[in-house]
C-alpha cells in the first residue's frame, strides 16, 4: 500500500478512510486530528495554562508530546498509584519523558503520602479502582488549584470514549450520559474545564503515532485493569470496526449530533452557596470534611 | 513459515503470508495491534517471505 499523498510505501492503513499514510504525512494527518477537536468544541485557549494528566501510558504521552508541539504551556501531572512494579515503571517513562523535553512534570507518590491505592482499598473494603478513581480526582482537582492550571486535559482517545458510550448505553446510564461531552465546563473555584483532545483518534493511531515519532511509554496495563468491562466493550467494537470500518467513529460522533440533548449536563452551580472549605485539606466540600479526607482517615482508625 | 511474536513475549507460527491472513490465522483482530517487521509498522496488506519474523504491539489501554 502506498501513502495517498506521496507515493512512498505506507506504514498505517485507515481502512474508515480506505487509504494509507507514509510516516510524515500521517504524522500531519494526526496533528490535523487533535486541532480539529480542539476547535469544534473550544477546548483550549492560547493563553491557557495546561494540566496534561499523565499515566506513562501512550495516550497521554502523545497528548502531552502534541501540546508542547503546538506551542500550548503544559505542564504534566502524575499520581503514582503504588501499585507495585507497575507504578515504579510507569512513573520513571513520565520522568525521562518531562526531562527529554525539558518539560514541567507534578508527581504525587501515593507510597509518600501514606495512601497508596492497594492499602485504601483494603482497609476500606472497597474495588480499587473505585477508590483510585477518587483518589486521583482529589489530586487533580488540588494540584490544579494550588498550581494556577486554567484546565485539565486528558488522554483519552476513540476508543475508550466509544467503549464509555456504549457502556453506557447498554445500562442506560443516563447520569453519565450526561458526561460524555470531550468538555466539561469548570465548576467552583476547584474544578476545572476538562477536555479530550485526542477523541478522534482510535487508540490504533494513537499508538502508531507513539511507535512513528519515538515516544517512549509503558505498554503494560495497570493490573488492576484485567477483566474490566471496558475491554470487553472496546473488543466487541473492533469485532464491528473490522466488518464495518468507520462504525466507532459512527457510534460516537453521532451521539453527540442525534441523542446528547436529551441528556442535559447538570452543574452543581446553583448549589454554590453551600460549598464550603474542608477543615482537614482545604478543598471545597458539600461537608465540613472532604469525602477524599474521610477515606484516608480510615487508614489511621 | 512466519513466526510471530505477541506483546507478551509468547510465539506463534503461521502458514500464511499477507500479514492480514497471519493475523486473521491467528485470532488477532487488526484494529487491536500494530505490526512490526525489522523495526517499522507495516500495513495489513503486505506479503512477506517465509522465515519473516514479525511482532505484534498491542494498542488497546485498559482501565
Ligand atoms: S485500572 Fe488501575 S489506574 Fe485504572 S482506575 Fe483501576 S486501579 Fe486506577
Ligand atoms: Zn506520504
Ligand atoms: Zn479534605
Amino acid at each position: 500500500m502506498k501513502c495517498i499523498k506521496c507515493e512512498e510505501n505506507a506504514v498505517i492503513s485507515l481502512s474508515r478512510h480506505n487509504a494509507g499514510f507514509c510516516k510524515e504525512h500521517f504524522t500531519e494527518y494526526f496533528h490535523r486530528q487533535v486541532e480539529a477537536a480542539i476547535k469544534e468544541y473550544a477546548m483550549l485557549k492560547t493563553s491557557d495554562r495546561i494540566m496534561v494528566c499523565v499515566s506513562g501510558g501512550k495516550d497521554s504521552l502523545v497528548l502531552w508530546h502534541i501540546l508542547n508541539l503546538m506551542g500550548y504551556k503544559t505542564a504534566g501531572m502524575y499520581v503514582s498509584l503504588g501499585i507495585g512494579e507497575y507504578s515504579l515503571k510507569s512513573k520513571a517513562k513520565v520522568v525521562a519523558f518531562a526531562e527529554k523535553h525539558g518539560l514541567e512534570a507534578i508527581i504525587i507518590d501515593l507510597d509518600e503520602e501514606g495512601c497508596p491505592i492497594p492499602l485504601l482499598a483494603a482497609r476500606t473494603r472497597r474495588n480499587a479502582c473505585s477508590v483510585c478513581g477518587q483518589v486521583k480526582r482529589h489530586y487533580f482537582n488540588k494540584v490544579a488549584l494550588d498550581g494556577g492550571f486554567t484546565v485539565a486535559a486528558t488522554g483519552h482517545n476513540l476508543d475508550d470514549e466509544a467503549a464509555r458510550l456504549f457502556g453506557n448505553v447498554l445500562r442506560w446510564d443516563t447520569k453519565h450520559l450526561a458526561k460524555m461531552s470531550p468538555v466539561l465546563p469548570e465548576e467552583g473555584e476547584t474544578i476545572k474545564r476538562k477536555v479530550k483532545p485526542l477523541i478522534r483518534l482510535p487508540e490504533r493511531e494513537v499508538a502508531a503515532y507513539a511507535f512513528l515519532n519515538g515516544i517512549d511509554y509503558i505498554p503494560d496495563e495497570c493490573p488492576k485493569s484485567r477483566g474490566a468491562s471496558s475491554l470487553k466493550y472496546k473488543e466487541v467494537l473492533n469485532e464491528l470496526e473490522a466488518s464495518s470500518p468507520g462504525t466507532k467513529h459512527f457510534f460516537y460522533g453521532e451521539f453527540f449530533r442525534a441523542a446528547a440533548d436529551k441528556f442535559p449536563y447538570v452543574t452543581n452551580e446553583e448549589d454554590k452557596d453551600n460549598l464550603k472549605k474542608c477543615i482537614k485539606c482545604g478543598a471545597e466540600s458539600y461537608l465540613d470534611v472532604c469525602s477524599f479526607c474521610r477515606l484516608t482517615e480510615k487508614l489511621n482508625g | 513459515m512466519v513466526t510471530v511474536e505477541f506483546p507478551d513475549g509468547t510465539v506463534r507460527q503461521s502458514e500464511k503470508n499477507r500479514i492480514k491472513d497471519i493475523l486473521r490465522d491467528i485470532g488477532q483482530n487488526e484494529h487491536a495491534v500494530l505490526v512490526v517487521i525489522d523495526g517499522c509498522l507495516v500495513t495489513p496488506d503486505v506479503c512477506v517471505k517465509n522465515g519473516t519474523e514479525i511482532k505484534l504491539i498491542s494498542v488497546v489501554s485498559g482501565g
